[in-house]
């Protein structure tokens, strides 16, 4: 009996994450197993079908791969796209759910409009999936929140899962939107959905695109030297440089940026599919990493990078690996977390690393890191047999930082600028009340309260209990 | 005699399975007596085969399946789910226990059925997690409540003390607060312990899991390898009766067991081990009295004489030597050392770790960190200020011993 993971996709960026997460789970599995079984590890995340569209079960041979997942979005390109390209076969038609006009980059058109129109449909497109499962450990929602759909109609479905199904976790991949982001009304966009996620959500991964393209610019510098070296050998220098210069610099990586964010789901998830010796669900996670419920965002850092997009440069030594990961550099969200105060840290190995070497490491780094004064020992590791693709060992850091309050501060001085002045108040307005501008605007400081308060902390003496006669 | 063990939750189940290999492999070394009585007392036979009496229980399958693939395991006696415990006690005790509980039942009777009895389980889990600790402790009241026969002990393993598990202070507060009153004993193993002796004696700079499963596993077997005195199996005269010696070292007060065995030497160094009988037990109670390892005793400090203590020497001309303390002696070569000792000793040096889990329980507690995730399931803030009472009279206790 398998444990499955429902995988919901709102708006566009959540959609093109999406693909390419499948695309590289469908290369770990197959790299794992060479058998062509459906065997358990690929349940999590896929069912078996034949021709007929009847359930197959584990130990069958793989017939057709369907994902178990929900793709939503209310603009027809990216999902005509999706069921257009090779991924598509992964698909049913009515696992989408889809709508022409978009969302208009308002977050209540997504929330209150879409999400009245579609409730229902999302429930029984859930219900089916869900039913479908053995023992459904997890959802993972992948958006952003800077826009109309993904934020709006994402923090809806969001609200409808905890209804629903309670019982089951809500994890998140949230792109949150960079400083130079291009969407006008992304503050107010972000911040309400960060509501809904303080809310909702079990546990989430906050993403900004600004942190993506430093990682992304650090894996491609090497690389660019080095391949005009080659080519400075060969003397067809004139076509090749163009390939990869001005041009490529001026456009988003995009495609790059949202493989990094795929490499993170699928690092958190390895141990639930794979073997390990000390394994690590995603339970776990939650319960290891999130001291008060409200505080559930977590910071996510991987290392070593580079090769995680080019598997031919070298691979950094072991030790090197644990202390990269605490470099605002290898970091999925900007931050300055060595400024702030650690609550809690968890380490994911993948690859073939011994216990003791987690373990010596993390006493040397102890006295580096600034945690809470309670939980100086706050640390949760877990170690994975199964190596990435191309790789030997990879590691996966998610800390529970004060340092995010620092990210919500900035979105809600973004939010205030243009609240103070009214400005676009009036598009949202046609669906839900200007009292909720402020409802939010409360809700949020009062979250940075907690975590500055947590910042601040002292130790105390407490008195211990006394024995029991 | 007859001995039983439940292994629960990953790390349980990996030191069951390697207790078990080191014991099948080490009668490859022994007389067709000792084999005998091995397969006596842990085994039984079940279709032409020797099956362990061993229960395998675990809320995630891939440990409990790895364990399936011996022979000598038969899946009849485990109990697997999907969900896992997610480190959470409360989840463990409240919600998978009363759900496992007649499926657990059910096995255990059937073991008892086709193994004909049991004198006494051991029942296997680590201190730090959701399953071993949490539906650990669930188990062992319903058990000893329904085979008031049968003594039950436990080997639990603290995690290390830098961390491994963010939640372990509190997981280990709950689970030794619920199991002092069942338990007939409490052997404790050690993580830091078991690295510390690969690192320093055994020549392993990186151990992995498996290398401190093995050290750990060597060490209970140590104690549980059956000692033929006369090299006779039909007599069970002079051999180690466990649940008697078990009984006589341990009370209603102190129940907290620690076991050290020396010498710790890689293979490769075995074949030059020159230690004399004197220079063994000289060694070995000075450990057992400072509270320190084979790497770094403590000669200087008198030491505390433990509150009881079992020794067991084993080798070649053992019953030539005149030992201090009350010692079984068997002629067995064990682990391929020509001499070794191992003491199961009840001492107060283990209160430096637990005073240390308590500081951090309390701290956690205080601020009411992570409590929400427990009382979800039913443990509240007096749950665990019970517990921490319990743990703190059994600290209390220990101390008042030394002088």
């Amino acid at each position: 009996m398998p444990r499955e993971l429902i995988f919901v996709q709102v708006g566009q960026c959540g959609n093109q994450i999406g693909m390419r997460f499948w695309d590289l789970a469908l290369k770990e599995h197959a790299k794992a197993k060479q058998s062509l079984l459906y065997d358990e590890s690929l349940s999590s995340f896929f069912r078996n079908v034949n021709s007929k569209n009847q359930e197959l079960k584990i130990g069958e041979p793989i017939q057709n791969l369907k994902a178990r997942a929900l793709i939503v979005d209310m603009e027809e390109g990216v999902i005509n796209q999706i069921l257009k390209s090779p991924l598509g076969e992964l698909f049913e038609e009515k696992q989408c759910i889809q709508d022409v006009s978009g969302a208009g980059n308002n977050w209540a058109h997504g929330f209150y409009h879409y999400g009245n129109q579609y409730e229902k449909h999302i429930e029984e497109r859930l219900r089916k999936t869900v039913e479908q499962c053995d023992s459904l450990q997890c959802f993972f929602m992948t958006h952003s929140i800077g826009g109309g759909t993904g934020s709006g109609l994402g923090s809806r479905i969001l609200g409808l899962l905890e209804d629903n199904y309670p019982e089951v976790f809500r994890f998140t991949a949230s792109v949150f939107p960079s400083g130079d982001d291009d969407v006008v009304t992304s503050p107010y966009n972000s911040l309400f959905s960060l509501y809904e996620l303080a809310k909702h959500a079990d546990c989430v991964f906050p993403i900004d695109n600004s942190a993506l393209i430093n990682i992304v610019d650090q894996i491609d510098k090497p690389n660019k030297a080095r391949l005009v070296k080659e080519n400075a050998h060969e003397g067809s220098v004139g076509i090749k440089i163009t390939q990869f210069g001005e041009e490529e610099k001026r456009q988003k990586p995009f495609d790059k940026m949202n493989s990094l964010i795929a490499h993170l789901l699928s690092h958190i998830t390895c141990s639930m599919r794979f073997e390990g010796a000390l394994n690590v669900d995603l339970n776990e996670i939650t319960m290891n990493l999130v001291p008060y419920p409200d505080l559930h965002f977590l910071i996510s850092s991987m290392a070593p990078l580079y090769s995680l997009l080019d598997s031919k440069l070298q691979p950094r030594r072991l030790d090197q690996m644990f202390n990269d990961i605490y470099h605002p550099d290898f970091q999925m969200i900007t931050g300055q977390p060595s400024l702030h105060k650690y609550l809690a840290v968890g380490l994911l190995v993948r690859g073939d690393v011994a216990f003791s070497d987690v373990n010596r490491n993390i006493k040397k780094l102890k006295d580096q890191l600034r945690m809470i004064y309670w939980n100086q020992e706050g640390f949760k590791y877990g170690i994975c047999n199964q190596p990435p693709i191309g790789q030997q060992y990879s590691m996966l850091c998610l800390a529970n930082n004060t340092c995010i309050k620092d990210t919500f501060q900035e979105m809600t001085d973004r939010f205030q600028k243009l609240y103070k002045r009214k400005v676009y108040v009036h598009h949202y307005k046609q669906y839900m009340e200007q009292s909720h501008f402020d409802e939010t605007l409360n809700a949020i400081q009062n979250l940075m309260v907690k975590y500055q308060e947590l910042e601040l902390a002292q130790p105390k003496k407490y008195q211990r209990i006394q024995p029991i006669f | 005699m007859s001995i039983g063990f439940i292994q629960l939750g990953q790390c349980g189940n990996q030191i069951g399975h390697a207790l078990f290999d080191f014991m099948l492999q080490e009668t490859q070394m022994s007389s067709p007596g000792a084999q005998a009585l091995l397969n006596e007392i842990f085994f039984f036979e079940r279709k032409n085969k020797q099956i362990a009496k061993s229960l395998l229980i675990d809320m995630e399958p891939k440990v409990v399946d790895r364990c399936l693939k011996a022979d000598y395991y038969d899946k009849t006696f485990s109990l697997t789910k999907q969900e896992g415990s997610g480190n959470n006690w409360a989840y463990g005790f409240n919600n998978h226990g009363p759900a496992n509980k007649n499926a657990i039942l059910q096995i255990m009777d059937t073991l008892l059925e086709e193994c004909g009895y049991i004198e006494c389980l051991f029942l296997i889990s680590s201190l730090a997690g959701g399953t071993g600790s949490g539906l650990g402790s669930y188990i062992l009241e319903v058990l000893a409540d329904r085979y008031p026969e049968i003594e039950f002990f436990n080997i639990c393993v603290m995690p290390h003390l830098t961390g491994e598990v963010i939640l372990q202070s509190l997981n280990t507060i709950l689970t030794i607060g619920s199991i002092y009153q069942h338990s007939e004993g409490i052997i404790l193993l050690q993580n830091d312990e078991a690295q510390a002796l690969c690192n320093n004696l055994l020549n392993l700079k990186s151990p992995n899991l498996y290398d401190i499963n093995q050290v750990m596993s060597t060490n209970l077997a140590s104690f549980f390898w059956p000692c033929l005195t006369n090299q006779v199996y039909s007599t069970f005269q002079n051999n180690l009766q466990y649940v008697q010696e078990l009984l006589n070292i341990t009370n209603n007060q102190y129940k907290l067991l620690q076991l050290n065995q020396i010498p710790q030497l890689p293979q490769q160094s075995k074949a030059f081990q020159n230690d004399t009988w004197s220079a063994l037990e000289k060694r070995i109670q000075q450990m057992v009295m400072t509270g320190t390892k084979e790497y770094n005793i403590n000669w200087h400090k008198k030491g505390q004489q433990p509150f009881k203590q079992l020794m067991l020497a084993r080798g070649i001309d053992v019953k030539k030597h005149q030992f201090n303390w009350n010692t079984v002696q068997d002629e067995h070569q064990f682990n391929k050392n020509e001499k070794s000792i191992t003491v199961l000793h009840n001492s107060s040096n283990i209160i430096e770790s637990l005073n240390q889990i308590s500081d951090r329980a309390n701290q956690m507690i205080q601020e009411r960190a992570y409590i929400y995730q427990y009382e979800k399931f039913g443990v509240k803030i007096q749950d665990f200020q019970e517990s921490m009472g319990i743990v703190e009279g059994v600290i209390n206790d220990y101390e008042q011993l030394i002088q």
